[in-house]
């Protein structure tokens, strides 16, 4: 008891390794004109006080809470055990209900001081506020379920933006867009009589298409020609679709492929080389178009792609019949005109608005 | 004898010059020999044709190698691995000649992804029928490219073997940023998201469009309005003190007002920096991150958008993670575009970035100036040979990269599949 005040003068006078002097409000603005504070988290007030010194007062108490749990304790010390330190402080949990709380504080404190009763209350009663407080942000951060997301390390950061940089480079979007729509022009996906073309354009369009078809039709009469032909400038050939398989098959590479390779084609047409008995037009054509010039396996796709939208859509009895009804019976491949052309690889079923 | 070793001289002057000369000798005879090889190819085709087939660049598409595709792995429809769902057949024909094990399996990747029992006995691999090819009228654009990360991008564990231009086309390049056929999605996928996949060519799209809290960006929610049709800007709840509605609750009121999608904006500083789109009623939800955001009016020559649905097209998206994304961009435009409007939105994918570009395209003839299209791979396009499109460029355009895709709505319900940094690499 007696050392708490030289305790006191000490700590006051000279130093004090927990007091922290802060330039205090004017009185005339503001509630509080405090400026010595007490970070010892012991403290009862959180103010630099004879009253309020843990340091200086061999009986003292307060209340803290748990971080992890946010359970509230009263930490009490006593003169008793004034000379082992660190058995100073006696930790009581307290009830979770506020008014069960108070009345342990009481009936803990009693006969104590009024001001550390007081004190202890006070700081009892801001303590569950923030306990509450807390839990409803919680319970709203769950509600609204948002979380922070963290800053992306800058070097992966610099490292995506290179990537992109190098990526829209190797692109080529525009040219891809370019090819689509002109790929979708050529195979009919929009139609007839296109709402989107001039009609100069279509027609030019059109006329391609049907020199295209017309070498095909031509080339009926010379199925056999034209298979060995193939054969012949296969293994020298570049492609670059998946209807390789389609090519391999002819190699006779392996029949299991080509068993696999012909279900896939068939299902790829969803079945209607087989289905559509209806249509001559189609098989006709699906049989003239498999055996084409000497480019044409590629062709394969365009035009069966035909037959399906024109299956699928709108009977188109003109287109095939016409060029039909035009065939000349020239003998020979085709060879002067070499489209050296490779159709996409994948086939699109198009939305015809 | 400044010739002697030209690397030796030691007076700078003179070295610089000799260095100077050196190269101008070389690179005159490059010239010189191109200008040969030109002439010489301008009269004999096929020597070109040989040379461009011998040497062909090497690109990081090409470089890809993918996955193991167990039948059982791509019949769960699992979306973290990196198969290539739309060229298997082509891979197995590549296996074939390669007789090495092509692909590199991550184990990192095989556990990551939660397994859903799906009792498949689909092949899910094989691109051959689906069910819904009949009833997808819509405009397929979309050819394999890979939308999952690119993990094994650099490691290769065989060397393979030297080998010419196998007969498997060369469809790594041409592959890669080819148009996705949306027709060949596993089974087993679409099984698992049947409400993406199996879309109703009626239904229109409604979309709600709205930003995160305390978002600035206004002005930019409202280009989405003008670029998914059928869509509306809702803000979000501006004042301190009222009640803010998650994202779950406006996702329950958009579902019960029949809207099918709602698109959130992620802001960081004013900038657009994140995109996610909840698919309703309680579909997943795509995390996207956007960079270059780059608004209509800063483009040089661009138009201004109408009101005409537009055509899509769907590039690169070639494993069944990346078919996830294509359908959900599928999704949320009208299944019937109007040509009329001449309007097209493109969605590339190349390298896991996904380029979002909107034009205004015209068919239009050639000039003598002009090149063929030519086609992914390399030759002119029959047919055609006089048509090119030209292309105005509207509205927003931006870059997109998916990095998490959640089952349900927001994280906690568990994700299917997250973007991780270390993935990109395997390290050995």
């Amino acid at each position: 008891m007696a050392s708490d005040e030289i305790v006191w003068h000490y700590i006051n006078q000279k130093h004090c390794s927990f007091k922290l002097k802060l330039p205090g409000n004017s009185s005339t603005h503001q509630k509080s004109t405090k400026s010595n504070f007490c970070r010892n988290e012991h403290n009862v007030t959180g103010l630099c006080n004879r009253q309020s010194c843990p340091l200086a007062n061999s009986r003292y108490a307060t209340i803290r809470s748990d971080p992890t749990t946010g359970r509230l304790y009263l930490y009490i010390k006593t003169t008793e055990r004034a000379h082992l330190p660190n058995r100073w402080w006696e930790k009581i949990r307290l009830s979770s209900n506020y008014t069960k709380a108070l009345q342990q504080v009481d009936e803990r404190l009693i006969y104590w001081p009024k001001f550390l009763t007081h004190k202890c209350k006070q700081r009892l009663t801001r303590l569950t506020q923030v306990r509450v407080r807390a839990q409803r942000l919680a319970k709203e951060d769950e509600r609204l379920g948002e979380r922070i997301v963290s800053r992306m390390a800058p070097k992966i950061r610099r490292r995506e933006e290179t990537r992109e940089r190098k990526a829209e480079a190797a692109a080529k979007i525009e040219r891809a867009i370019e090819r689509e729509l002109v790929e979708r022009l050529r195979s009919g996906a929009y139609g007839d009589r296109p709402l989107n073309v001039e009609e100069n354009v279509w027609k030019k369009v059109m006329r391609g298409l049907e020199r295209s078809q017309e070498g095909v039709r031509d080339e009926e009469l010379d199925e056999g020609v034209e298979e060995e032909y193939e054969y012949e400038r296969e293994p020298g050939e570049e492609e670059a679709e998946a209807q390789v398989e389609y090519v391999s098959d002819i190699d006779g590479e392996s029949d299991e492929d080509g068993e696999g390779d012909m279900e896939e084609f068939d299902d790829w047409l969803g079945g209607e080389s087989a289905e559509e008995a209806d249509s001559d037009d189609e098989e006709g054509a699906s049989g003239e178009e498999d055996e084409e010039g000497p480019s044409g396996e590629e062709d394969d796709d365009s035009a069966a792609l035909k037959q399906k939208l024109e299956s699928l859509k709108r009977k188109r009895p003109s287109a095939p019949a016409a060029p039909k009804a035009r065939k000349k019976p020239s003998k020979g491949p085709k060879v002067g005109i070499e489209y050296e052309y490779v159709p996409e690889p994948q086939q699109r079923v198009m939305e015809v608005a | 004898m400044a010739g002697l070793d030209p690397l030796k001289i030691g007076n700078k002057l003179k070295r610089q010059q000799q260095h100077q000369k050196t190269k101008k000798a070389k690179e005159s005879t490059k010239r010189d020999e191109r200008f040969k090889r030109r002439r010489h190819e301008d009269k004999n085709p096929e020597l070109r044709e040989a040379r461009l087939a011998k040497n062909v660049p090497a690109t990081i598409e090409s470089k890809r190698t993918w996955d193991d595709a167990n039948a059982d792995d791509a019949a769960e429809g699992r979306l973290g691995l990196s198969v290539d769902v739309l060229h298997a057949k082509r891979r197995k024909v590549e296996d074939e000649e390669k007789q090495v094990p092509e692909e590199i399996n991550p184990e990192d990747h095989v556990g990551d992804v939660e397994d859903d029992e799906e009792p498949a006995a689909v092949g899910g691999l094989e691109p051959g029928v689906n069910g819904d090819e009949d009833e997808q009228d819509e405009l397929d654009s979309m050819l394999g490219s890979d939308d999952s990360d690119d993990e094994a991008e650099a490691n290769a564990k065989l060397d393979p073997p030297d080998r010419d231009a196998s007969e498997a086309p060369s469809a790594a390049t041409s592959a890669a940023t080819a148009t996705t056929d949306l027709n060949h999605t596993p089974d087993a996928l679409i099984a698992r998201f049947p409400s993406l996949f199996n879309l109703d060519p009626d239904i229109s799209p409604k979309v709600l469009v709205t930003t995160a809290l305390n978002s600035t960006l206004h002005w930019e929610a409202q280009l989405l309005t003008s670029l998914f049709p059928g869509s509306a800007y809702v803000r979000r709840t501006a004042h301190f003190r009222s009640y803010k509605y998650s994202v779950r609750e406006i996702c329950s009121y958009a579902a019960n007002q029949a809207y099918t999608h709602v698109v959130i904006l992620n802001e960081d500083r004013k900038k657009p920096k994140g995109l996610d789109i909840v698919h309703l009623p309680n579909g997943p939800m795509f995390h996207f991150s956007i960079s270059n955001w780059v608004e209509g009016s800063r483009l040089p020559g661009h138009g201004n958008p109408t009101n005409h649905y537009p055509e899509l097209i769907l590039n690169g998206f070639r494993t069944p993670l990346g078919l996830l994304a294509a359908h959900l961009f599928k999704s949320l435009f009208p299944p019937r575009p109007e040509i009329q409007g001449r309007q097209v939105v493109t969605l590339h994918n190349q390298r896991d970035y996904i380029f979002f570009r909107r034009h205004r395209y015209v068919f239009r003839d050639k000039r003598g100036t002009e090149k063929s299209i030519q086609g992914t791979d390399g030759k002119l396009m029959k047919g055609v040979e006089e048509i090119r499109a030209g292309l105005q460029e509207l509205g927003p355009r931006f870059t997109l990269k998916l990095r998490r895709v959640d089952k349900g709505i927001q994280h906690m319900s568990g994700q299917e599949w997250k973007w991780e940094a270390g993935a990109e690499k395997i390290r050995l």
